[in-house]
């Protein structure tokens, strides 16, 4: 096979890009290091469940994020199951690419000044499909929300401050996707939403 | 090989590598379960998360990657030996590409309801070497 200056340029590409992704592998596959518990429940709110279980789930989400929604079913089947067992932590990352995703997160901190935050919290994501100011709006009246207090606290520096906490978490520990999960500080890589039962029913087997 | 079809082949050459590096990026990530950098909100992760990004249990990028090797390592014989049967597989290879990216754009959009943007820029260069490798044949016929 005789090399022509052609295959030998085509050689050379291959090479660099062998080379290239080799490097690139090297440096993403280094393990992630667990998150201490009191960084990753600093200034947290949204809390259920005992502090003191062995067990600790905690989630950035989005309110308008579709894998978010996917995976709220199975976050709230766990959270009612293991009540006694898990704590669970939700924290705001609403993605700017999300138009409705801060106003959602606004919402449900607004909701939380009148103790419904998880109310809301449910409302956002089983109507994740309908989300606008009308649907929120719809969803403040229909959970009891004292409507002027709800609006003037859907606007205020102390609710954009909670979400800012969060996001700024976040940032700091390299959540770039929703929803993200920490299981006893370990970041979670999943697969599928079961994937995330199978995770948290295993802790909670393995801590008993 | 004729000058045109030199370049052509480059061109899809290049961007074969290109469809690779994209491919092993997001396949690393389904089977490391990682997230990856993405510009469409939580597209990437929905996507990664529905089993319909799994046909026959194959993930989606696997199925990229194995196509843009057949394709980098057609053009790549093709440059030592001017072989029409080459060029006829590289399309017949572009055309299954085409449709597989189509399927699966559709697939995202209508059913998995999430847009990958890896997948989106995929399916736009797969087309691209589609229309290259129609430009190529075109050009072979005459010559």
């Amino acid at each position: 096979m005789k090399l022509t200056s052609e295959t030998k340029l085509f050689v050379g590409i291959v090479a660099f890009t062998a080379l290239s992704i080799a490097i690139a592998l090297v440096i993403m596959t280094k393990p992630a290091k667990p998150v201490a518990k009191e960084v990753l429940l600093a200034n947290a709110v949204h809390i259920i469940g005992p502090k003191d279980a062995k067990v600790w789930l905690v989630e950035f989400s989005d309110y308008q994020c579709p894998a978010c929604g996917q995976f709220y079913p199975a976050v709230k089947q766990l959270t009612d199951k293991y009540k006694d067992s898990l704590l669970f932590v939700y924290r705001n990352f609403p993605l700017p690419i999300h138009e409705m995703a801060l106003p959602a997160a606004r919402a449900a901190e607004a909701a939380m000044q009148q103790g419904k935050y998880w109310e809301m919290h449910d409302a956002l994501f089983t109507g994740q499909r309908e989300l606008s100011d009308a649907f929120i709006a719809s969803e403040a009246a229909r959970l009891g929300l004292r409507m002027e207090a709800f609006n003037q606290d859907i606007k205020s520096q102390m609710i954009q401050k909670i979400i800012d906490t969060d996001v700024s978490l976040g940032d700091a520990i390299g959540v770039n996707a929703t929803p993200t999960f920490y299981l006893n500080g370990t970041k979670l890589n999943l697969n599928t939403v079961n994937d995330l039962t199978v995770a948290v029913k295993t802790a909670l087997t393995n801590n008993k | 090989m004729n000058t045109n079809l030199k370049s052509l082949n480059r061109i899809i050459f290049v961007l074969s590598i290109a469809g690779l590096i994209m491919g092993m990026y997001v396949l690393q990530s389904f089977l490391r379960q990682t997230g990856i950098v993405c510009l469409t909100g939580g597209g990437c992760e929905a996507v990664r998360k529905n089993a319909l990004s799994y046909p026959f249990g194959i993930p989606v990028p696997a199925i990229g990657v194995a196509g843009y090797t057949f394709l980098m390592v057609l053009s790549f014989l093709r440059t030592f030996k001017n072989n029409k049967g080459l060029l006829w597989g590289t399309f017949g290879m572009a055309l299954f590409g085409i449709c597989f990216v189509s399927w699966f754009t559709y697939t995202e959009l209508f059913l998995i309801k999430g847009i990958c943007m890896w997948c989106g820029i995929s399916a736009i260069n797969m087309y691209i070497i589609f229309g290259l490798t129609l430009k190529s044949l075109s050009i072979a016929k005459k010559v």
